[in-house]
């Protein structure tokens, strides 16, 4: 978010492209970011003495790297459709660099909060590269999805199904508190 | 410019807001449409009321956002109380010592009250002093009802007595004012100026606004900058300008139709003999008073207001006019209060009348006419 907020307010000379490689990477598949993950954690890889490969820390690493050129390009989205006078009379009427981010926050709100809803969903719902870093651990790195995967594999569909209920209800309920905190201030 | 005398520099006479050698141009991809602006010299004292007038286009909201800092000048240097804003510092307390009321509705998405509020709560005051100072505002502008209505959803008239309530209750030093009541309609605008002008003299600060709607700078304004293609033309009170328009272009700008370039062609005793060009063969001859003009060249400026019109058949003139000049209508023109008659002299002069005059007289296209003209109302400018 910050990122995206510093693109969407800079004005840079590459800004263009800048925009282009994040929104690129709203399209970057979860096994290729799994894979290069898992290459850089791997034992004889450049990060293996860290020992990550296959630990939680591992998965919200690579989940990071999923979620972030969504939210960023969506909060660029939301920022670039402020009103550019409307930064430039906050600074008039003596915002400091600080203030000015707070208020641009304020005002991009709602797409914003579509930005975390986007974030979110792209990774609960994800599954190759949770699978790849984490690898799946019983009692440990095991996910919702990946545990839908195990529980299909070995026949056991009513189980796969229960898990698959329960994540749609934890999706549908972080996402309604968002909407609710979006829908709110239009009011 | 020539050395300050320190004792001036520190006198009460000192300049709130001096401004000197600003320069800045708009690029822009297409070279047409750049233009840039120049300032020399420009001195704002507390309670000023300084009144940018001009045509659009002219540069006049770029100047004000160049003095108030919303854009940053190429060159130049603006100094508040004395002091060069330079730093970061430097400008934010500039920044939060005025008030910039936008000629565009900017209104953020919360309420009326919110909205008003944010100048003060970014300068930390406490919200006990907000909530006193926002209510007070708020019924001296008229606009308590709104509150809590969402500024996105209030009427012009209504988003404009919002952004100038969010600027004067800061109680700035310099309240920078653009086209603050353009697009608003006759009545509504008259009551805004009603309920501003008390409220800008109570809170003692010097006010600079641009306006290219001559009427109001009567009442809002005591000194008038004129300004064309990017450079102020002319600089003095209100009288002044329209007295003594500096160049032809002012003239043109502040209403004056007759504007013809002529010859000097005698003078005597304050009496200057004028040939107007009529691009026919005989000249138009008309007797002005004033001191003689430095160049044969002149360009004469006949106020339509200062030009009386006559029955060609009444007795001969009792009148004082020194010029008498026949003529025939060539075309009227209605507008709102008086109508624009256009007489063929041999060159178009162009005298405003009543509509009343012009039936009881029943001025047609086609009729001869006498146009009388005083010598004293008769303008001259230096000529190219």
């Amino acid at each position: 978010m910050p990122v995206g907020m510093l693109i969407g307010l800079s004005s840079l000379r590459g800004k263009k492209w800048l925009i282009a490689i994040v929104n690129t990477g709203m399209g970057l598949p979860p096994v290729l970011v799994g894979l290069v993950v898992a290459l850089l954690l791997w034992r004889s890889g450049p990060l293996g003495f860290m020992g990550l490969l296959y630990s939680k820390t591992a998965m919200v690493i690579a989940q990071t790297i999923i979620a972030l050129p969504l939210v960023t390009a969506f909060t660029i989205a939301g920022v670039q459709r402020i009103d550019p006078e409307l930064i430039r009379y906050t600074v008039s009427l003596g915002a400091t660099k600080w203030q000015l981010f707070k208020i641009v926050l304020r005002e991009a709100k709602s797409t914003i909060l579509v930005a975390l809803m986007a974030g979110f969903g792209s990774i609960i719902s994800e599954v190759g590269a949770v699978m790849m870093v984490g690898g799946n651990i019983k009692n440990d790195t095991m996910v919702m999805t990946t545990g839908i995967m195990s529980e299909t594999r070995m026949g056991n569909f009513e189980s796969a199904l229960y898990l698959g209920a329960i994540l749609l209800i934890i999706s549908f309920a972080v996402n309604l508190c968002l909407t609710l905190i979006q829908q709110k201030q239009s009011a | 410019m020539p050395d300050l005398n320190p004792a001036e520099t520190i006198g009460l006479k000192s300049p709130l807001l001096s401004v000197r050698e600003l320069a800045f141009a708009y690029q822009s991809k297409n070279s047409e449409s750049g233009f840039s602006i120049s300032v020399k010299e420009l001195d704002i004292y507390p309670h000023n009321r300084l009144a940018i007038i001009g045509p659009n286009g002219a540069g006049k909201t770029t100047l004000l956002q160049l003095i108030s800092l919303l854009l940053q000048p190429r060159q130049g240097i603006i100094s508040f109380n004395g002091v060069g804003l330079i730093t970061k510092k430097q400008v934010l307390d500039y920044h939060r010592a005025t008030a910039f009321v936008p000629q565009k509705n900017i209104l953020y998405n919360c309420s009326v009250r919110d909205n008003v509020a944010l100048g003060l709560s970014l300068r930390k005051e406490s919200p006990s002093d907000i909530d006193a100072k926002i209510t007070e505002i708020l019924k001296t502008l008229k606009i308590e009802h709104l509150a809590n209505k969402s500024a996105l959803k209030i009427s012009g008239g209504e988003a404009r007595r919002t952004m100038l309530a969010r600027a004067l209750v800061l109680k700035p030093k310099i309240l920078f004012l653009d086209e603050p009541f353009s697009d608003l309609d006759e009545p509504i605008r008259r009551e805004l100026i009603e309920d501003l002008l008390p409220l800008i003299s109570q809170t003692g600060c010097a006010t600079i606004f641009v306006t290219h709607n001559q009427d109001e700078t009567y009442q809002l304004a005591d000194r008038f900058m004129i300004m064309l293609k990017g450079s102020i033309v002319q600089q003095s009170n209100a009288h002044e300008v329209f007295a003594n328009p500096a160049t032809q272009e002012v003239a043109a700008f502040i209403g004056i139709k007759n504007i013809i370039p002529s010859k000097v062609i005698g003078f005597d005793k304050d009496i200057i003999s004028i040939s107007l060009e009529t691009g026919k063969k005989e000249a138009l001859k008309i007797v002005v008073s004033g001191s003689k003009p430095k160049s044969e060249n002149v360009i004469v400026c006949i106020p339509p207001e200062s030009i009386v019109i006559s029955a060609p058949q009444s007795p001969e003139m009792h009148t004082s006019s020194r010029n008498v000049i026949p003529g025939i209508i060539k075309r009227i023109i209605p507008s709102r209060y008086f109508a624009w008659v256009e007489v063929d002299c041999g060159t178009i002069l162009t005298a405003s009348i009543t509509h009343e005059s012009i039936l009881e007289m029943g001025l047609s296209p086609g009729r001869p006419v006498r146009l009388l003209i005083k010598s004293t109302a008769i303008k001259i400018l230096p000529g190219a």
